[in-house]
């Protein structure tokens, strides 16, 4: 079998939530209970509104696809073999984009405005990504 | 809005360059060191005459403060980003304007070609601005952000590669009437669209080129300037705005909010309008910057962009003759330092075959999270 | 069980000749081509007045110890097994101030304005570290 080169997420602790989520096949995000905001980020503090306290909690795993880029050149040894791949930017259903993978679809087929959501992909034993499909 | 007083209170006294290219055997205090020694020579000025300091991707001010026997009133340094080489310039303006300096020495050197930066990976340092959580899905370096900006550019407003290829044209032609330019040989539409794609859909020939080079400016008051080797190259106006909230993710508007807000402030500071640029340099870290750069401060609608940059109208020549030293593209990636240079030659008169007749005043604009413009003029007002 | 490697000096193309003249037990310092001042740490350009014409000039490698200290703690693991360690200031005779250690004497037996001169220890095949050891006047 073999190793999985890919770079692997930089856990901490104020992403671990997120990342535990993911293990458990949940597309967790911080919703802030002051205003209500989603963020993908966890930052200490609301980015929109100040407020210092927020909540992860499950959301839909659906969103669309904002914008794309088609990586010719690898950077990373790991990704020398799928070049060239795809990065897709997804604007969540709730608001907050985060750069992933499509999967299930050749690079010619993506769109704007394609309609995404969430598949979960265990890449080691302990490590797994949530990327994106077309979705229905 | 910085205060209009300033207007023409703060000139450029002095530039220098080192060659641009592959430079084995030089760091980047050395690249600084030859640039700033040819800056004075050119401001006319001893070391003994600067009092303000200001590096960037130098690695330590202290340390090149040190090796050119330096004590100044006032020092600092800013991150190697391109985005702080007008920031750069704005802060020695308002130093000198304050009274901490009367005479700054701004100092770049980048050693970057010979040291293997690939801006993006593992090992990147510069530019990709907190990337690294997007490793795992390959997503790295500034480059494919803005291709991905291009493609939503072109998804919204049917914006084309054959569009980008103009500028990086432009530029090329403009390398060719240039000395210090490392890639002189003149590219077509079909060069440009055959060059093989990084990150798609940018091609090759849409990429800024990574080389070694220092560059220096050497910035005063007026009135000091005034009595020095060269004429006087004022600055007119100058101005910042940023977005940095959510700025891991490219913005809605291509940075049009911040584009807006500098454009409306540096025009109003300089007391003079789009209109009355005789070339601008425009920051082309990738040839989609130049659109959104051109849009953002209204010399086209938005949307526009592609459409606008076609039929050589960035072209010496043309209506509006831009990055003339070739700039990013085709000069040399000097993170905006030489494009800053560049105006003051053009004001200056020193540009020899890619000279815009008459240049009375070049602007200067940086499209990042954190935007700038500078303009300047052979007049102070 | 081997003591971890010390830290070696950083080869950068500015600094490569002061050791390579190390490495054959000589110390040799910039002196400026325009106005003969000598140097260190080595630099592009001339401190004094900019000019980039330089020689590695040979020194005596003779000098006096400005001020010391006596390290009591390590801030390296490398360095443990040496504590309690010195490090010196030397002023050469030629004029550069450099940063040392001192060998063949006790910490305690060091002084301001001791008379040294430069030894070589070869820690690598490569490198070879210039000490200081007292000497007559």
């Amino acid at each position: 079998m073999s190793a999985y080169r890919k770079p692997l997420p930089a856990v901490d602790d104020l992403n671990r939530p997120f990342w535990e989520g993911v293990r458990r096949r949940e597309l967790r995000l911080l919703r802030c209970e002051g205003c209500g905001g989603y963020r993908f980020r966890s930052f200490r503090l609301c980015p929109k509104c100040g407020g210092d306290k927020a909540t992860w909690v499950e959301t839909s795993g659906k969103g669309t696809i904002w914008s794309y880029g088609i990586f010719h050149k690898a950077y990373f040894e790991g990704f020398k073999d799928e070049v060239p791949y795809n990065v897709v930017l997804v604007e969540l259903a709730e608001g907050p984009r985060l750069y992933t993978n499509l999967v299930g679809a050749r690079n010619d087929q993506i769109r704007i405005g394609m309609p995404v959501e969430a598949v979960f992909e265990d890449v080691t034993p302990e490590v797994t990504l949530v990327k994106f499909k077309p979705a229905g | 809005m910085p205060d209009k007083q300033l207007r023409g209170r703060i000139a450029v006294a002095g530039v220098g360059n080192t060659a641009f290219g592959k430079l084995y055997g030089n760091d980047p205090y050395d690249l600084g060191a030859r640039a700033l020694k040819e800056a004075l020579a050119d401001a006319g000025l001893s070391r003994d005459d600067i009092d303000g300091l200001l590096v960037s991707r130098i690695p330590d001010y202290q340390r090149f403060g040190e090796m050119m026997g330096l004590n100044p009133r006032f020092a600092g340094i800013t991150p190697g980003q391109g985005r702080m080489s007008g920031a750069s310039i704005e802060l020695a303006a308002m130093a000198i304007h304050c009274g901490m300096a009367k005479t700054v020495a701004l100092v770049y050197g980048n050693n970057g070609r010979t040291a293997g930066d690939r801006y993006g990976g593992e090992g990147d340092r510069y530019g990709s601005g907190g990337a690294g959580p997007w490793f795992p899905y390959g997503m790295t370096s500034p480059g494919a952000v803005h291709a991905i900006m291009f493609q939503r550019h072109a998804h919204l407003y049917g914006t084309r590669s054959e569009q980008l290829a103009h500028i990086a044209v432009a530029f090329r032609r403009h390398a060719g009437l240039n000395p210090s330019a490392v890639m002189r040989d003149p590219i077509t539409v079909a060069d440009h669209q055959a060059s093989r794609y990084i990150c798609e859909p940018l091609h090759l020939l849409d990429y800024c080129l990574i080389n070694d080079g220092g560059v220096a400016i050497v910035l005063t008051s007026a009135e000091r300037a005034r009595d020095l080797r060269k004429p006087p190259v004022y600055i007119r106006g100058f101005a910042q705005a940023t977005r940095l909230s959510e700025s891991y993710v490219p913005p809605d508007d291509f940075w049009r909010a911040p584009l807006e807000a500098v454009a409306g402030d540096v025009y109003a500071m300089a007391g003079a309008g789009r209109d009355d640029m005789d070339a601008l340099m425009i920051y082309d870290n990738f040839s989609p910057t130049v659109l959104f750069s051109l849009e953002g401060f209204g010399f086209c609608p938005v949307g526009e962009g592609g459409r606008f940059v076609e039929g050589g109208r960035l072209e010496l020549g043309g209506r509006l003759p831009t990055n003339t030293s070739g700039g990013h593209l085709s000069e040399s990636y000097m993170q905006g330092w030489a494009l800053n240079v560049e105006a003051v030659r053009q004001i200056r008169g020193e540009c020899g075959a890619r000279q815009v007749t008459d240049a009375g005043l070049v602007q200067y604009i940086c499209a990042a999270p954190l935007v700038t413009s500078i303009i300047y003029g052979k007049e102070p007002s | 069980m081997s003591a971890p490697a010390k830290p070696l000096p950083q080869m950068t193309p500015l600094e490569r000749p002061y050791w390579e003249y190390t490495r054959r037990h000589e110390l040799r310092l910039q002196k400026c081509g325009a106005c003969g001042a000598l140097r260190f740490p080595a630099s592009a350009v001339c401190p004094e007045c900019f000019s980039d014409t330089a020689e590695w000039a040979r020194v005596s490698g003779r000098g006096r110890v400005l001020s010391w200290v006596v390290f009591h703690r390590s801030y390296f693991p490398a360095f443990e097994a040496d504590v309690p360690y010195n490090v010196v200031m030397i002023a050469l005779d030629e004029g550069p101030v450099v940063i040392s250690t001192i060998v063949g004497i006790a910490n305690e037996g060091i002084r301001k304005g001791l008379r040294v001169e430069a030894t070589f220890e070869d820690v690598t095949p490569e490198i070879s570290i210039p000490r200081f050891r007292p000497v007559e006047e």
